[in-house]
This record gives C-alpha cells, structure tokens and sequence, in this order.
C-alpha cells in the first residue's frame, strides 16, 4: 500500500508517498519515514488520520496496531503528521526532576553558612531534632522516587517533549529549595513532639503504601508495553481510582504536620491539585472504557482520588 | 463540532469568496488581465477564507497554495481538493481543521449581542478614564510642574488601572481572543507599579519619572481603548486608529517601561528600611516574606518578559496590518 504523509497545513512531509507491504503496522510507517527524514525518529512523529466532518479530535495511529485497521482500502491513505518536538526518555526526565531536591535540600541542612552568607541572617545556634528527621525523610522519599524510576516504573508512553524536562525541573527545583530553605532556617520553630512523631508516622506509612501501589501499577502490564488499559484491583485500588496519588497526598501530608511551614503546605496543594486533574482524567478514562457493553467488564464503583472528598 | 447551522453559514460565507489556482509557469510578467483571464478559463476551487478583499483574484504564490489546495493564509485551513474542484467542492470531507470555530468567530462578530455590547461599554468607559488621566497630567504639566502629576491624576490612574483586571478575566474566559500569556504580565506589572511603587511609597511620587510613565501608559491606553471600542460598537476602525494602535507601541513600550522599572527601582531602598508588606522569622507557621527580594525578582522577570512583549506586538503588528480588509476578521 502507499502512504501519503502530509504536514497540517498540507505539505507534503515525504514526496511521493512511502510504501509498504499490506500486512505493515503502524511502526513500519514510522520507521520508514524515519529513514526517509532521519530528523523525525519513530518517538517524535504523531500520525493521525485526517479529520472528518463532526470529528472534534482526529484518530490517532496507535503503536502496535496494524495499518489496515486505519484505512478502508488496501491502497493506503493519507497520514497527518505533527512533529513532536525533541523527545526525552521518561527515565531521564524523573532522573533529573527527583535529583535535584535530593541534592539541593540536603545543602541547605549541612551547610547553614548559607543563610549568613547569601541573606545576612543569624548563624544556627541549635539544630532541631525534627530538622534532622525531616531531612532524612526527605531524603529517603526521593531516593524512593529514584529508585522506582530505574526499577519498579513500567510507561504507557517511552517518550517526554523536550520542553517538560525545563518544566518539570523547574517546578520540583523550586518547591524544594523553597521548603528547604523554611525548615533549616536558624530562625526555624519546631512543633511539639507529640505532633512530630504523630506526622512522621503518618508520612512513613503512606510512602511504604505508596511503594506497595505502584508494585501493583507494575504488575498491570506487561513489561513489553503492549498492554491496553486494566482496571486495576488489591489494596487501596479496590476502592480508590488512583490510590498511588492518594498515598503520595497524604504522605506529604504527614510531612508537613511535622514540620509546618507554609512552603510545605504550598507545595501539598499544588502537588494534590496537579494529581487530581490527573486522577479525574485516568478515572474518566477508565470508566468510558469499561462501560459494561459487549463483553467488557463495568468499571466499579470507586473514589477517585481522595476519600471521602472525591 | 459542526453543526447544520455552522455549516450552512460557512456555506453562505465561502460561496462569495474568489477563486484560487495554480498558475502555470510563464515567461515574463503576469499581469493582472493575464491572470482573471485565467481564473476565468480554468476554475479549480473555490477558496472559503476571507484572508483578502472580496473580489481579487490572487496567485497561488500570494496565497501559498500547494497543490493539494490548502490556503496557507487564513486561519480556516480548508483543503481544496484538485479532484473535487469542478463541482466546486470547498467543503470537502477531509481536512476541515478549523472551520467550526473560524465561522464560529465570524457569527460571533457580526451579530449583535451581550457579549458585544459588554465589550463596547467596558471599552468606551476606560478610554474615557485613561483620557481623563492624560489631560489631567498634561494640565499640571502646563501649571505646577512634573512633581504635581501624580497628585492630579491618582484616583482615574488607579481606577482604570484596577479596572484592567477585567481583561484578564475576559481573556480566561474566553470573550475575547487576546491569549492569557500576553495580557497577564502586562496587567500584573502596571497593577504593581500603580499600587505596590506608587501608591505604597510615597516618595516616588514626585519624581519625573511618573510624568514619564503616565504619559506612556494614558497614550497607549487611549488609543487602545477606543481602537477596540470602534471594533466592537461598529464592527470596523478606521485607519489610522489601527495604524497607531500598532505602531505607536515602538515608542511607548520602552518609554513605559523605563518608567516601571525606574521607578521600582527608586522605591527599592524605602521597601528595605520601612520593612513594607513583610513578614520575618521566627513565628508559628515558619514563613518569611520580603517585599524588597520579591521586588528585585520582579524586576528580574522584566529582562525576559520585554522582549517576550515587544516581539508578540511586532508580531501581532504584522499579522494585522497585513489584513486589507476593515471588517472584523
């Protein structure tokens, strides 16, 4: 069959049209038209078919899938093609964003020649026990992260646009300092002891929960990534959507009962808010997908991402 | 979404436009008969946007057109397939990318209606205010000097400046087309010289520096205001308004900003000693705030920020001027 790629605006990315034996998939398409514009690998193109009238979105070709399942006729068609910009592996870009607070918020507990030095504030005379826990908790939670990246995590999707490593940095970078800047401050107030070991405790069972979610996440696909979508049960999941992210929540949660800054709370709104647009997307998702019709499983009725709120 | 009522208006709409094609390659100059008496002959398709004036025929190279018929120039993007084009099937299957929400913007601005009339108001009254600030400081200019300035024009000076919040909520929610991005920093930056430099520090205020910056500010804001008060109230401007409202901005921007930013800057040493709008260690919650630092950060955000600026008005500057026609595009 021929395959016409075009541009958005209707240039044509590859002259003449590409062609491929009937039986090729969707990444035979890409690869040929890698090799024809080496510039565009196979993880920045996005190919989709060309809008119909009353389509809202156009249909996107799937990794794995096979082209006669796109065209109508064996001929071949015609392919959109939009260029993803510069693509980045998921596990560089969780690389980068959890390196940095577990490098930076560490330099702000050893070395508090900082707060003298950069903002003419008091030496610390006195270091808290609840600074130094909280300090290893930190550290211990992105270690986690880190590690789970290498280890545990399996991706829907290989690939990140360039432009999230800047974004995504920039947003961890940021919230880190800032908190570790409030709770090594020489000026800092610790809370009374009961709430410390109260909100440490908290934060340790839920980041051991957490690590028990995303084993489960792990055991939904299969490690060559051609899994579809699973409702996924045991454990929190039975009856929260994503109870990795409610986990995480109340995790920070914890961390923050002990320490109490503002920055900390900051940081646990604009982290919940985040993963609860995620949570309402996936739980959205979910339940379109097994609506109980034809055969397929009816997704049950759960919470979404934090009981008893949502 | 197409709806039958989108689709027969962009029907009604694309049925007056003019014909396009591809012009075959000829020696020497095409001239203008040469080139309807082509259209004339040998009609491929008709092109469904309003990019030009009704009526003139264009060349393929004017209108960038490939030979699978995309008019690269307006918004509308329709595909012209070569095969279709006897029956004059502009509306063809494929390739309708943008058609709803361009005849959606087309219906929205020809008819009358709250949103239009909202527009027209919000803009005819903070013209009126913005004017009132610059002939009141041109006034005190004339009588007492620059130091009387800000005196004479302080409360129409924060009224329309606080008003201009509106834009922003008009820009979230969609009433008009002007992106977040561009209005946000804008109306942030004047909000904070007006209330967090000039209004906090008295001391500033009789620097020569506000002469400067109300005059940039009332300026472009005038002519801003009433350009889009024309364009909502009548539905076109007229020339030389819209030739101002993008070419006045080369001067004023920088006039403008140097204001902000002298200003801020004169205000700095009065924020470090009087300890304004902020909150020291050590309290309960563990939070500091200085004034002084997020005002250096500000100004920090100025050195991206105005360039950011100046090259999405040179921007918006060539798309609009670039459009012949008067009516609301």
């Amino acid at each position: 069959m021929k395959v016409i790629v075009v541009s958005r605006s209707g240039r044509e990315i590859v002259k003449g049209g590409i062609e491929l034996p009937n039986e090729a998939s969707v990444d035979d398409l890409k690869r040929a038209i890698s090799k024809r514009v080496p510039k565009y690998y196979a993880s920045r193109q996005r190919l989709t078919l060309p809008l119909r009238t009353g389509q809202s979105r156009p249909t996107v070709l799937e990794h794995g899938k096979s082209l006669k399942e796109y065209f109508e006729s064996s001929d071949g068609g015609e392919v959109v093609f939009k260029d993803l910009g510069p693509q980045v592996s998921y596990r560089t870009l969780f690389f980068f964003e959890y390196l940095g607070p577990l490098v930076i918020y560490p330099l702000f507990y050893f070395f508090p020649g900082i707060y003298s030095l950069l903002f003419s504030l008091p030496a610390r005379t006195v270091t808290h026990p609840v600074q130094k826990y909280a300090m290893w908790y930190w550290t211990l939670h992105y270690s986690k992260r880190i590690l789970e990246t290498f280890f545990v995590h399996r991706f829907s999707h290989a690939t990140s646009p360039l432009g999230n490593v800047y974004r995504n940095c920039a947003y961890y970078w940021l919230f880190g300092a800032f908190i570790a800047y409030f709770v090594n401050h020489p000026l800092y107030t610790p809370v009374p002891d009961k709430q410390m070991y109260l909100g440490f405790g908290i934060g340790l069972v839920f980041q051991a929960a957490n690590f028990v979610t995303h084993i489960i996440l792990r055991g939904l696909r299969p490690a060559d990534g051609k899994g579809g979508y699973v409702i996924p049960y045991g454990f929190v999941f039975n009856f929260v959507t994503c109870g990795n992210y409610t986990t995480e929540i109340y995790q920070w949660l914890g961390f923050n009962i002990a320490t109490q800054t503002v920055a900390g709370y900051s940081f646990l709104f604009a982290a919940t808010f985040i993963m609860t647009n995620w949570a309402l997307a996936k739980h959205r998702r979910l339940k379109k997908l097994f609506d109980g019709k034809e055969g397929r499983a009816k997704y049950p009725r759960r919470w979404v991402i934090l009981p008893p709120f949502l | 979404m197409l709806s039958r009522k989108f689709r027969e208006k962009s029907i009604a709409i694309a049925s007056t436009r003019r014909l396009v094609f591809k012009m075959p390659k000829t020696k020497g100059k095409t001239t203008m008969a040469m080139r309807k008496s082509r259209a004339a002959a040998k009609p491929w398709a008709v092109c469904p946007c309003s990019c030009r004036g009704e009526g003139e025929v264009a060349s393929c190279r004017e209108l960038r057109i490939n030979r699978y018929g995309w008019c690269r120039v307006c918004p509308a993007r329709k595909l012209i397939r070569k095969r279709e084009a006897p029956d004059l099937g502009f509306l063809s299957e494929n390739g309708h990318l943008r058609e709803a929400s361009r005849a959606k913007a087309l219906a929205m601005a020809d008819a009358w209606s709250i949103r239009r009339v909202y527009l027209a108001l919000y803009n005819c009254i903070l013209c009126a205010g913005w004017a009132s600030v610059l002939v009141r400081a041109l006034a005190a200019l004339n009588g007492a000097g620059y130091s009387a300035v800000y005196d004479s024009i302080e409360l129409p000076l924060q009224l329309s400046q606080t008003a201009a919040i509106l834009e922003i909520i008009n820009s979230l929610a969609g009433i008009v087309r002007s992106p977040v991005s561009a209005t946000l920093p804008q109306i942030s930056s004047r909000l904070f010289v007006t209330w967090g430099v000039l209004w906090s520090f008295p001391e500033t205020r009789s620097h020569w520096l506000v002469t400067l910056l109300v005059l940039s500010w009332s300026v472009t804001e005038v002519i801003r205001y009433s350009f889009f008060a024309a364009k909502e109230a009548f539905g076109l401007t007229p020339g030389f308004l819209h030739w101002l409202r993008y070419s006045t901005f080369f001067v004023l921007y920088p006039t403008g900003i140097s204001g902000e930013v002298g200003l801020t800057m004169l205000a700095l040493s009065h924020m470090k000693s009087s300890k304004k709008y902020s909150i020291e260690m050590p309290n309960a919650f563990n939070f500091a705030f200085s004034y002084y630092y997020t005002s250096l950060l500000v100004l920090l955000l100025y050195v991206p920020g105005v360039p950011f600026l100046y090259t999405y008005m040179i921007g918006q500057r060539k798309k609009s001027l670039a459009r012949t026609s008067k009516k609301v595009a």
